[in-house]
C-alpha cells in the first residue's frame, strides 16, 4: 500500500513536463533515535534540496511530495520518478532493475547555488550491442529533460552546470563523449579529462550533487 | 572510431564548408579530426611525472577569439568558437615549449622505457566545455601528446592545479598567476609575442634569472633600499650564507632530476635538456653568493651567465632558450624583442605591491 503525503500549498505548472526527482528520507533528514517528538538534523540531501528549489524557482514551478513505502520501487513507479536519489547502493541497484534510472548521491557536502550534475564517461558511450534496458531507457529520458531544462538558462549564472568527468580514456573519450551528449541536446558546461589520474581529489573539488554513472560499483 | 546510438547522421565525412553554416544544436554528428595514428604512450600517474599546465590562451593563438569575448560577450565568444570548431587555432606562445617537452619524452621513454618519469603536459583552461571540441581538434591537428584536461567553465583551476601536482603552470592571465604563487605553485605569465625566433628542436633550453625567480627577492629588496654598492658589499658579506628559495627553485630542482637520468646513460656533454642562470648579478662580486647558494641546494645550472647589469637580450639571442623566467617585465619585454619566448614572474618586491606587512610605495623598477 502507497501512502502519499501531497504538498498542496504550492501548484504544479505542467505536471506532466515536470522532472520528478525522489529522494530517500533518510537522506533528507537525519534522525537518529526516531523517538518521534525531536526534530531531526539536516542530512546529506539537505543542499540537494536547497539547490533544486532554487532551480525551480528560476523556472517558477514548484512541488515536492512525500511518499513513504515499504516496497518503495511501486512507489516510485506510481509518482513517475524520472531519477531516484539514495545514498544506499542498494537501494539504487533495486531501483534501476525495475526502470527507474537511480543515481548515488554525494555524500560530501555540496553547494547549495548551484545544481552540479557529472556526467561520468561510461554512462555516455555504451555498447550498442544488446538492445536498450529498462533502465537505459530511464536514463535517456531523464537525461533528455535534463538538457531541456538546461537550455533554459543563459551561459553564465545559470543555477544548474553539466559537468562531463573522463576518468580512463584520453582526449579521444572525452571529445567522443562531448559529440554524443550534444547529439542528444546536453551541452556541457565544464568537462574534465583524467586519462587514468587518480578521480577522488578532482571529484572532491567538482562537489557534484550527484553522478550519473552506468555501473553503480563505479 | 565511431559512436551509433541509433540516431540518424545528417551529414558523414569532413564537409567543412556546410558545418560552418550548421547552428550549433542540431543533432549533427561532426567527425573528429584523427589523431595521431601511431600507438599512444599512457600518461605517468600525477604523483610520479613533472606537470606542466598550460593555459589555452598560451598553447595556442585565441587573439580573434579573445577580442570577439572583450567586444561581444560571452554567448557570442561561444558561438563563434562552436562555429569554427573544425578549425584548429595555430601556436600560442607556449607551443614551442611544450612541442621541446614531447621531444624529451620521446627520449626517455627510449631510455627508460617503464618509468613514469616525464613531463606530463595538462591543459588547463577556465574555458567552458563548448570549446573543448575545439581544442580537442587542435591537438589533435598538431600531433600534440596532451591526454588530460581541465575546463572549468568560469571556475578558478588553482584547485585542479594542487590536485595534479602541477610543477609549473602557464597562463596569459596574470591573477591566476598570482594566485597559482600564492600557493606555492611556481608559475608564470606568458605574452603573444610578435616575433619568436627558431629554437632547438634537439634540445630543450631553459633559462632563469636569479633574484625573484630561483632565489628570494631579498637581495633586490637591499638594492632598492640602498642601491647597487650596498648590494654588491652585502653580497659578498654573506657569500657563504644561502639565499631563500625562490618560486621556480622546484621546477629547476624537477629538471635536474630529469637530467640526472640522461647522465645515468652517457649523455652529459649533450643532454637533451639544458639550463641556464641569465643574471644581472656580477661575477666578480655578488656572483658567488647565487652559485654557492644552487650548490647547498644540490642543483647544477649547466651555464651562469653573470651580465653585471648588461641588457639580457644579447645573450638570449645566443643562447636561444625555449622559454625564459623573469620577475621585472622591463627584461621580458627585452628578451621578447629579440624573439625569446619570455615569461613573467610576478613574484617579489619588483612587482610594487606590499608584500606580506612590508610597506614599499616604489611602482617602478629600474634595471639592475
Amino acid at each position: 500500500m502507497v501512502s502519499t503525503i501531497q504538498n498542496t500549498d504550492v501548484k504544479q505548472k505542467e505536471a506532466d513536463r515536470a522532472v520528478v526527482v525522489a529522494v530517500t528520507s533518510r537522506a533528507v533528514f537525519d534522525c537518529g533515535v526516531d523517538d518521534g517528538d525531536e526534530v531531526c538534523e539536516v542530512g546529506v540531501a539537505f543542499p540537494l534540496l536547497q539547490v533544486l528549489q532554487r532551480v525551480n524557482e528560476r523556472l517558477e514551478i514548484s512541488r515536492f511530495c512525500f511518499s513513504s513505502e515499504e516496497d518503495f520501487t511501486e512507489s516510485l513507479l506510481k509518482n513517475n520518478v524520472h531519477l531516484f536519489l539514495t545514498t544506499d547502493r542498494d537501494e539504487a541497484a533495486q531501483a534501476s532493475q525495475k526502470g527507474v534510472f537511480s543515481a548515488l548521491l554525494n555524500e560530501k557536502v555540496a553547494s547549495s547555488e548551484q545544481l552540479r550534475v557529472v556526467f561520468c564517461e561510461d554512462a555516455v558511450i555504451r555498447t550498442d550491442t544488446e538492445p536498450p534496458s529498462a533502465s537505459q531507457d530511464a536514463a535517456q529520458s531523464f537525461w533528455a529533460q535534463l538538457g531541456e531544462m538546461r537550455r533554459r538558462f543563459g551561459v553564465l549564472d545559470s543555477p544548474l552546470s553539466l559537468l562531463l568527468l573522463t576518468s580512463r580514456g584520453g582526449r579521444e573519450s572525452c571529445g567522443a563523449a562531448l559529440q554524443t551528449l550534444r547529439s542528444r541536446g546536453l551541452n556541457m558546461d565544464e568537462a574534465y579529462c583524467l586519462a587514468g589520474a587518480p578521480r577522488s581529489p578532482i571529484l572532491s573539488l567538482l562537489r557534484p550533487h550527484f553522478l550519473l554513472i552506468n555501473h553503480l560499483e563505479d | 572510431m565511431s559512436q551509433n546510438n541509433g540516431h540518424t547522421l545528417t551529414a558523414r565525412g569532413p564537409d567543412l564548408t556546410s558545418i560552418s553554416n550548421r547552428a550549433p544544436w542540431e543533432d549533427a554528428r561532426m567527425k573528429l579530426k584523427p589523431s595521431t595514428p601511431t600507438r599512444k604512450p599512457k600518461p605517468p600517474k600525477p604523483e610520479n611525472a613533472i606537470t606542466i599546465g598550460v593555459s589555452a590562451r598560451v598553447l595556442f593563438n585565441m587573439e580573434k577569439e579573445q577580442q570577439i569575448y572583450e567586444q561581444q560577450g560571452l554567448e557570442d565568444y561561444i558561438k563563434y568558437q562552436v562555429e569554427h570548431e573544425t578549425q584548429p587555432f595555430s601556436p600560442g606562445p607556449a607551443f614551442s615549449f611544450v612541442k621541446a617537452l614531447e621531444a624529451v619524452n620521446t627520449q626517455l621513454r627510449e631510455l627508460y622505457p617503464d618509468s613514469e618519469e616525464l613531463f606530463d603536459v595538462v591543459l588547463m583552461t577556465n574555458n567552458h566545455a563548448y570549446v573543448g571540441l575545439r581544442l580537442i581538434n587542435t591537438i589533435n591537428h598538431h600531433q600534440l601528446f596532451i591526454e588530460r584536461f581541465c575546463m572549468t567553465g568560469g571556475n578558478s583551476p588553482i584547485g585542479y592545479l594542487k590536485a595534479y601536482h602541477t610543477n609549473l603552470y602557464l597562463s596569459s592571465d596574470p591573477d591566476k598567476v598570482r594566485e597559482a604563487l600564492e600557493e606555492g605553485i611556481a608559475a608564470a605569465t606568458m605574452f603573444t609575442q610578435e616575433k619568436i625566433t627558431e629554437v632547438s628542436d634537439t634540445q630543450l633550453r631553459v633559462a632563469f634569472d636569479g633574484d625573484a625567480v630561483l632565489f628570494s627577492d631579498e637581495s633586490e629588496r637591499i638594492y632598492k633600499a640602498h642601491g647597487l654598492d650596498k648590494f654588491f658589499e652585502h653580497e659578498k658579506a654573506h657569500e657563504n650564507k644561502p639565499l631563500d628559495h625562490g618560486p621556480l627553485k622546484g621546477f629547476l630542482e624537477a629538471l635536474g632530476k630529469l637530467q640526472k637520468k640522461f647522465y645515468g646513460k652517457g649523455q652529459r656533454m649533450d643532454c637533451p635538456i639544458r639550463t641556464y642562470l641569465v643574471t644581472a648579478r656580477s661575477a666578480a662580486s655578488s656572483g658567488t653568493r647565487a652559485l654557492k647558494t644552487l650548490r647547498s641546494w644540490g642543483l647544477e645550472i649547466d651555464e651562469a651567465l653573470f651580465l653585471a647589469g648588461a641588457p639580457k637580450g644579447p645573450m638570449l639571442e645566443k643562447i636561444r632558450p625555449h622559454i625564459f623566467f623573469d620577475d621585472q617585465m622591463f627584461h621580458v619585454e627585452g628578451a621578447a624583442e629579440i624573439g625569446t619566448v619570455a615569461c613573467h614572474v610576478p613574484y617579489g618586491i619588483s612587482q610594487g605591491m606590499p608584500k606580506k606587512g612590508i610597506n614599499d610605495k616604489e611602482t617602478s623598477s629600474a634595471p639592475k
